[in-house]
């Protein structure tokens, strides 16, 4: 047996690892490419290229393309998002292929790689990134085009249409292993959306007041995330706030807030995003609640003042309004109604 | 020359194909209008030429106007006898990105027939400026790029022709790559290695992008782009499902997809990924085959209306269709006088509601029946007359030109003179039971080479030609009863069809013997399928072509028969109550004569 690369703890990296070295049929391709000792060793090359060479410049990247300063988009907000992504698949993840972990890995590696360019042209700065990579990247083509609609699908929209998923191919296969793209597209976006705690937010740099004024929000809400758990089908988002915080808002954008009330906000938006996800997920995401707590703490940050929980869920009957019907020709136009209709025919004759 | 030969549109000039183009888009307006659209219609409807008929060459003359004048701009994509046809790329199916692979070969494609469309539009047509062709350039190398293509275009040209000429000739070389890879998968010995290093262009990544910039240049600005994918029955099944996903995107207005089919041919209505496509909400679906064919149909006057145009463009301006294909008047005046008789006696041997309602339904079966007791002696019925060759079509415009040049052909030999002013109604009716024949014998031959058949046992071909026979001789068997309805041309069915039943009546609507429709239940709880038989073939069976009104239900043991061993599709019906009419709902227009 070769010399294992990947530990336990390593998480998905090495359930990957485990899968190649156990030999099964439909794991991975029966040809590992020339000049390569196994698939994880080629995921290995990349991820140490991409963490020494491409992760650590992101966040520089991304101010000096006038981005401002983002929180962690390094080589730990990576680590984050594939311990992330196995939380959410551990329960299955004999489910998932090898090579189907590989892409998923390599995806996480590349879907904020653009912001060392600045949040434009993604694709084009993947493209770039592959470019540099080389023989170090010794899949062809259509992995890399894999790879780059799964990246890509992680936010944003395609041509105006938000349902970024729809864009990426339910099942292709790549070297004769069928890689169901869309369900990892899925669970990256979800891993990422989830990636967001304490361990994220550059607290030195707030601790310094670096953090450029606009950004605030987005820092001051990572480090008031605790990691979160899953029990059963419920997600566990703890938070914990000075209540300095609590009384003045901070600076968002153009903007200020309460941090609560962006609490509030990216409750909401980790919802939709979880709803949204799940629809391609096929199964692979099985949670369908939040379960929030918020700990106001006094300003030393070690005694709890106050207390407030709540769930938000997407199980249940679904909100109605949901499901208007619209028109053919444009989705954001509603069916006409009744008295419409009789308008539009008599206008007609 | 002959005024009726067929000539292929895509071989038309456009000077032609104006010339002999007849204006179909005020009953077909989504062909024109923005947005998705799939035209269906029979082998013959005539789905090419509309398409020839929206390219900028011919809208310029129809229209009157300039280039930059144009509302939209087409791009003609034909897949019929093109190299998308080749099967070398079902090695990758279930192994090696089949369907990006397949996107990418489809989208350059048409990339290829894009810009060699570009570079046949004239000076007058595209000014070049070299610093806006430039900046296009750039977007254009830009996308490949990131497509995944590592040698780019360079220019030197001096005009827009020139410009497009060479990217047009970059594609050829992407696509000669790319013909040598489907080489090294389709060997043997390297069958293991499906390795594809050559770029990944898609519709989203390179088509979409590229056309937008298309539409920043000077006299392009702005307009729509309308992509007019031919003969898509054609695509293989991975192809078309790539289509689909395009028709699900939300592209339109400002790029159009206009996918021409024959049919019940299109392979897939499933997108890549697994979603269905339907109308009207991804595309707008516009038949074109026309099962109406009286007087006062839009195919009649279509018909009369391409007939003048080539009689015009033939100096016989000046005759009408009906003096240039005559009926035969000895025929004329005994139906005449059959439908005078008829109303007469009304009164007292009258069957239907109003006097004129006999005289329609019966007068021409009976002159049929009249001409003599067997089949053989009935065949002095004379196939003729404008009016008669227009119902004869069956809705379908190259039967009716293919029939008029043949007639003309003739015409022309057995006069002995260069030029002709009329058919006689001899050669007219020769010609009609000549084209049934073949329609019936050599076609269905032509169709059998390209089926797989097991020895001893009948292929689906075998049994339509079996079921077209049975329905044609129970339909003169109808026509010369004593039945109140005797045009029967339809069959309805009265049980869900087997699968063996619902292919043989589906290759029978795709090959043109049969029309389909549906029809309410015997019971009235729901609808079912009707197969009207084409017209055409009535020459040979002896039938009235001038009305489908009348059809019986027909159970599934006697279509089997009739399928395997040519049994009649039904006895002659012993009441009345046997034989069912279309209704007014069914067929309004035909009614409403």
């Amino acid at each position: 047996m070769q010399n294992l690369l990947y530990k336990e703890t390593d998480g998905l990296k090495y359930i990957m690892e485990q899968k190649e070295q156990s030999g099964r049929r439909d794991e991975f391709p029966e040809l590992v490419p020339n000049g390569s000792a196994s698939f994880t060793h080629i995921f290995s090359e990349i991820e140490a290229f991409m963490n020494s060479k491409i992760h650590d410049h992101v966040v520089d990247g991304a101010a000096v393309a006038g981005d401002g300063m983002l929180n962690d988009h390094g080589s730990g907000h990576i680590a984050m998002v594939m311990a992330r992504a196995y939380m959410l698949v551990k329960d299955n993840v004999q489910d998932l292929k090898g090579y189907e972990i590989f892409f998923l890995l390599l995806s996480i590696h590349f879907h904020d790689v653009g912001n060392i360019y600045g949040r434009d042209a993604h694709e084009e700065k993947i493209c770039s990134v592959f470019e540099a990579l080389g023989d170090k990247f010794p899949l062809d083509s259509t992995a890399r085009r894999l790879i780059t609609n799964i990246a890509m699908s992680h936010g944003g929209n395609h041509d105006g249409d938000k349902d970024t998923l729809a864009y990426v191919q339910e099942k292709e296969y790549v070297d004769g292993i069928a890689i169901r793209a869309s369900v990892l597209a899925a669970l990256l976006r979800f891993a990422d959306e989830i990636a967001d705690d304490k361990n994220r937010a550059s607290s030195v740099l707030v601790a310094l007041k670096v953090i450029p004024k606009e950004n605030k929000a987005f820092h001051e809400y990572s480090r008031s995330l605790e990691p979160p758990v899953i029990e059963a089908d419920t997600l566990l988002l703890h938070y914990n706030i000075r209540n300095d915080l609590l009384f003045n808002r901070v600076s968002k954008l153009d903007s200020e807030v309460f941090l609560y009330d962006e609490i509030l906000n990216r409750i909401q938006k980790c919802l939709c995003e979880l709803d949204y996800c799940k629809r391609y997920s096929q199964g692979f995401i099985h949670v369908s609640c939040l379960s929030v707590r918020i700990n106001i703490l006094d300003s030393s940050e070690l005694k709890e003042i106050f207390q407030i929980c709540f769930k938000a869920k997407i199980t249940g009957y679904p909100d109605k309004s949901m499901y208007n019907p619209v028109c053919c020709s444009d989705p954001k136009v509603p069916a006409k109604t009744g008295e419409e209709l009789i308008t539009l025919i008599n206008k007609g004759n | 020359m002959n005024p009726f030969t067929i000539i292929s549109p895509e071989d038309l000039n456009a000077e032609h194909a104006n010339q002999l183009f007849v204006e179909v888009y005020s009953d077909f307006p989504q062909v024109k209008n923005a947005g998705h659209s799939m035209i269906v219609g029979a082998r013959g409807s005539g789905k090419s030429m509309i398409f020839r008929c929206l390219l900028p060459d011919v809208l310029k003359l129809t229209e009157n106007c300039t280039f930059a004048d144009l509302e939209f701009l087409a791009f003609h994509i034909p897949i019929k006898n093109t190299s998308l046809r080749i099967t070398e790329l079902t090695a990758l199916d279930n192994h090696h990105a089949s369907s990006m692979i397949n996107e990418h070969f489809f989208v350059l494609n048409i990339t290829m027939q894009i810009l060699f469309a570009l570079s046949q539009l004239g000076k007058s047509d595209l000014s070049y400026n070299e610093e806006i062709y430039g900046l296009f350039l750039t977007k254009y190398n830009r996308r490949l790029r990131l497509q995944g293509c590592k040698r780019f275009c360079d220019t030197n040209a001096s005009d827009a022709s020139e410009f497009f000429n060479q990217l047009y000739e970059h594609a050829e070389e992407m696509l000669a790559e790319f013909m040598q890879y489907l080489v090294e998968i389709n060997d043997l010995e390297n069958s293991q290695h499906y390795k594809y290093n050559l770029p990944i262009l898609s519709f989203q990544g390179f088509i979409v992008p590229v056309l937008k910039e298309l539409q920043k240049l000077p006299e392009i600005g702005g307009k729509n782009i309308y992509l007019l994918i031919d003969d898509a029955d054609n695509l293989n099944k991975a192809q078309t499902q790539i289509l689909n996903s395009w028709l699900s995107s939300r592209t339109a207005p400002s790029i159009c997809l206009k996918v021409s089919t024959q049919i019940g041919n299109y392979k897939s209505y499933i997108t890549t990924n697994g979603t269905l496509v339907e109308a009207p909400h991804d595309y707008q679906e516009i038949n074109i085959s026309e099962k109406y064919t009286t007087s006062k149909s839009r195919y009649f006057d279509r018909v009369r209306k391409i007939v003048e145009k080539r009689l015009a463009l033939a100096g016989m301006g000046d005759i009408s269709p009906e003096e240039f294909f005559p009926a035969y008047a000895p025929q004329e005046e005994a139906i005449a006088r059959e439908k005078a008789r008829l109303i007469a006696v009304w009164e007292t041997e009258g069957r239907g509601n109003q006097p004129t309602d006999d005289a329609q339904r019966y007068a021409i079966p009976n002159y049929i029946k009249n001409l003599g007791g067997t089949r053989k002696q009935r065949s002095t019925y004379m196939y003729a007359g404008f009016e008669t060759l227009v119902h004869l079509s069956s809705g379908i415009i190259r039967l009716f030109l293919d029939s008029a040049a043949a007639m003309y052909d003739l015409e022309i030999s057995d006069a002995k003179t260069d030029s002709v002013r009329a058919i006689t109604h001899t050669v007219q009716n020769k010609i009609a039971r000549s084209k049934a024949d073949e329609f019936l014998y050599s076609q269905f031959r032509r169709l059998e080479t390209d089926d797989d058949v097991l020895t001893g046992e009948l292929n689906a071909v075998q049994k339509l030609q079996n079921l077209v026979f049975s329905m044609g001789k129970t339909f003169h068997d109808v026509l010369v009863s004593d039945r109140s309805e005797r045009r029967v041309f339809s069959i309805a069915l009265a049980n869900m069809p087997t699968r063996e039943i619902k292919a043989v009546l589906d290759l029978g609507v795709q090959t043109g013997y049969l029309h389909s429709s549906y029809i309410g239940t015997k019971d009235g709880a729901g609808r079912t399928w009707l197969y009207i038989l084409n017209r055409y073939v009535s020459p040979t069976f002896v039938l009235d072509p001038t009305s489908f009104a009348g059809y019986l239900f027909v159970p599934n043991e006697n279509i089997l028969r009739a399928m395997n061993i040519g049994a009649r599709v039904k006895e002659v019906p012993t009441s009345d109550d046997e034989i069912y009419q279309l209704s007014l709902f069914d067929m309004e227009e035909y009614l409403s004569e």
